[in-house]
């Protein structure tokens, strides 16, 4: 079969030939619109490798340093397809981006080059300058997360230890509202502590007991003052009273008498027993006067009643003395009994304070190997060894892009079949290709051939 | 002197052949069994050849007198200056008939260029006044019943069919070009 039986039958079948055709073109049109990336953006990112005499004082990474070679395959990784996705608005999928970005490793070389093909020159460029941004970003990511998951477990654990100080600091609070003397035992400045307070109260409890003995004495000399002053001031109400001092009176006559007569006569002598019964009724009878008059009247002698209101004052000194004595005692008593209780108190008190200066140290340390590593992330993200070289400024027609070589493919094919097509049918087709065959149709011969 | 073409040759190598098979004078009827197998480009090509050869020859178009299609294709009226070669339309069957015999006294060949013979009964009518009927033929054109019809009709009418001439594409549409130059000539043109 030449080219010229070729061309009849594509001639002769032209209407199935153009069938096929325009499907072709539908379908290469339809496959055109789903995926028509009609322009390229190149944006290039380079790779610094790493030094070994960096003396900069930045961490050093323990893990193994990307390599060209591996930037390719980070490009391709999904976290970095949704985030160019998002940052492209989310018009486009990442498993869509897949498809419309290339990137290019020269040998020997540590520039990747990254194309975007887009459908306009904006999407283009905005999907190139993403692509790079995002694999420097994403590169960092993984350069820093090792300092990120080190931060975050130290703010667990300062946050834990917030919890144990603020319960550290809840039990002293709770221990000091119960034990309120405890606390002072470590120098604290409010309050008096109860060993001071109980040497406080024994040198008042010491001054109490002088006063006490001081008040008792005076009391002593005062009551035996009221006592010297008794018999005088019974003289003087005795001698204040008439029928009393008649009765001491004739009773002096009568003793007289009778010590005369006894030094002058005999036991024998007339009348002297009768003298002698005399004088006992009358010293009976003027010692019973004398103890009424005593108990009636002698109080309010001056002397006496001077002598009774100050020993009333120096008693009453001597009971209050020992009133605040027995309060003083027992304030003695409860300090005393507050500071035997207290010890165990304070023992708690101090193993608080103790595990709240060590929670506090080791909230101090952690907090420092915050501010370290938050550091150092900070370092390590400042100087990744990935960085944007060359960002995408214009976007230029894609001559060879996947829609283009698809419409291509799709219109070969379709021109394929049809022509194939056309030669099936034109072989199936009963036509006047010969001369014997117009003879054997029409039973006559042929004369000639005009061509 | 103008330069012989392949066409010219094969209408000269054709004319050959029918001046043996044919009395004088002649009247040829060329038609087919489908359109766009190219009787008038077969008749112009035929009416040239006898009339270099001599031959007072003129042909008559049947197309118009089919029903006037405008799609028909006719006869130009360049034919009109070859060698005397003249254009004739009749306006009817009998009128037909009797131009038939009229011009049979005047001229040696008679050509009458008639439309497919399955699609109008005067191809019929004028192959039974002919001395013999040629058929054009395009090569590559798909075999159909008309192809069948027509022999069978003509064998049914007595028409006497000389043979087949087989035309290529571009010869079978060369009419139709010509049609589309010049046009169809008016009959009173023809006749002067």
């Amino acid at each position: 079969m030449n080219a010229k039986s070729v061309y009849e039958a594509v001639a002769h079948q032209r209407w199935a030939v153009g069938i096929v055709l325009g499907i072709g073109i539908a379908v290469a049109f339809m496959l055109a619109v789903r995926t028509a990336p009609a322009y390229t953006a190149s944006s290039s990112v380079l790779m610094v490798p790493a030094t070994s005499n960096d003396n900069s004082g930045n961490p050093v990474s323990t893990t193994r340093p990307l390599l060209s070679d591996d930037l390719p395959l980070l490009v391709q990784t999904t976290a970095v397809l949704q985030r160019v996705s998002q940052d492209l608005g989310g018009s486009l999928q990442p498993d869509a981006l897949y498809h419309r970005i290339r990137t290019q490793v020269y040998q020997n070389s540590n520039v990747m080059t990254i194309r975007f093909f887009g459908i306009t020159p904006k999407q283009a460029v905005s999907g190139a300058n993403a692509v790079a941004d995002e694999v420097v970003g994403q590169y960092r990511t993984i350069a820093t997360s090792r300092y990120d998951t080190l931060a975050a477990d130290i703010k667990r654990q300062l946050e834990r230890r917030q919890g144990d100080l603020r319960q550290l600091d809840a039990d002293l609070q709770r221990a000091t509202v119960t034990y309120p003397y405890a606390q002072d035992a470590y120098g604290s400045a409010e309050g008096v502590s109860v060993s001071t307070r109980l040497g406080q109260l024994q040198g008042e409890h010491d001054e109490l007991v002088a006063k006490l003995s001081g008040d008792t004495a005076q009391a002593s000399v005062t009551s035996n003052r009221k006592s010297e002053a008794l018999p005088l001031a019974r003289a003087q109400a005795a001698n204040g009273d008439p029928v009393y001092r008649n009765l001491r009176e004739r009773y002096g006559r009568d003793a007289a008498d009778l010590r005369r007569d006894q030094t002058e006569f005999s036991s024998n002598y007339p009348g002297l027993a009768e003298l002698q019964d005399i004088v006992g009724r009358e010293r009976a009878g003027l010692e019973a006067d004398e103890r009424n008059v005593a108990g009636r009247s002698f109080t309010a002698t001056q002397p006496y009643a001077d002598a009774l209101a100050e020993e009333n004052r120096a008693l009453s000194l001597v009971a209050n003395d020992r009133a605040k004595l027995a309060r003083l005692d027992q304030t003695i008593a409860l300090a005393k009994e507050q500071l035997s209780g207290s010890s165990s108190a304070r023992t708690m008190i101090s193993a608080l304070r103790r595990e709240r200066q060590s929670a506090e140290a080791a909230y101090q340390l952690l907090s420092t190997r915050l501010i370290t590593t938050l550091a150092d992330r900070a370092a390590a993200a400042s100087t990744g060894s990935v960085m944007v070289f060359d960002h995408a400024t214009y976007a230029a027609p894609s001559p060879y892009t996947r829609p283009v070589l698809v419409t291509t493919a799709v219109m070969i094919v379709a021109a394929w079949m049809a022509i194939t097509l056309a030669i099936v049918l034109e072989g199936l087709a009963r036509r006047f290709r010969t001369a014997v065959i117009i003879e054997r149709v029409y039973g006559a011969p042929v004369l000639g051939v005009v061509r | 002197m103008n330069r012989m073409t392949n066409r010219d040759s094969s209408f000269q190598s054709l004319r050959v052949m029918l001046d043996a098979r044919l009395p004088a004078p002649a009247v040829l009827v060329v038609s087919a069994a489908c359109d766009r197998d190219g009787p008038p480009t077969l008749a112009c090509g035929l009416a040239r050849a006898f009339a270099e050869a001599g031959r007072r020859t003129v042909i008559i178009s049947l197309y118009d007198l089919a029903g006037g299609e405008s799609s028909s294709p006719a006869v130009p009226d360049e034919l009109a200056t070859w060698g005397g070669a003249v254009h004739y339309a009749p306006r009817g069957l009998r009128e037909m008939s009797d131009v038939v015999s009229d011009l049979q006294s005047t001229h040696d060949v008679v050509l009458a260029v008639a439309p497919p013979v399955p699609k109008d009964p005067i191809s019929l009518q004028i192959s039974r006044l002919a001395h013999g009927v040629l058929l054009a033929v395009r090569l590559g054109r798909k075999i159909t019943t008309d192809d069948e019809t027509t022999v069978t009709q003509l064998q049914r009418v007595g028409a006497t069919l000389l043979g087949v001439v087989a035309m290529h594409h571009e010869a079978a549409d060369l009419k139709r070009r010509y049609n589309v130059a010049v046009g169809a000539p008016p009959l009173e043109a023809a006749l002067n």
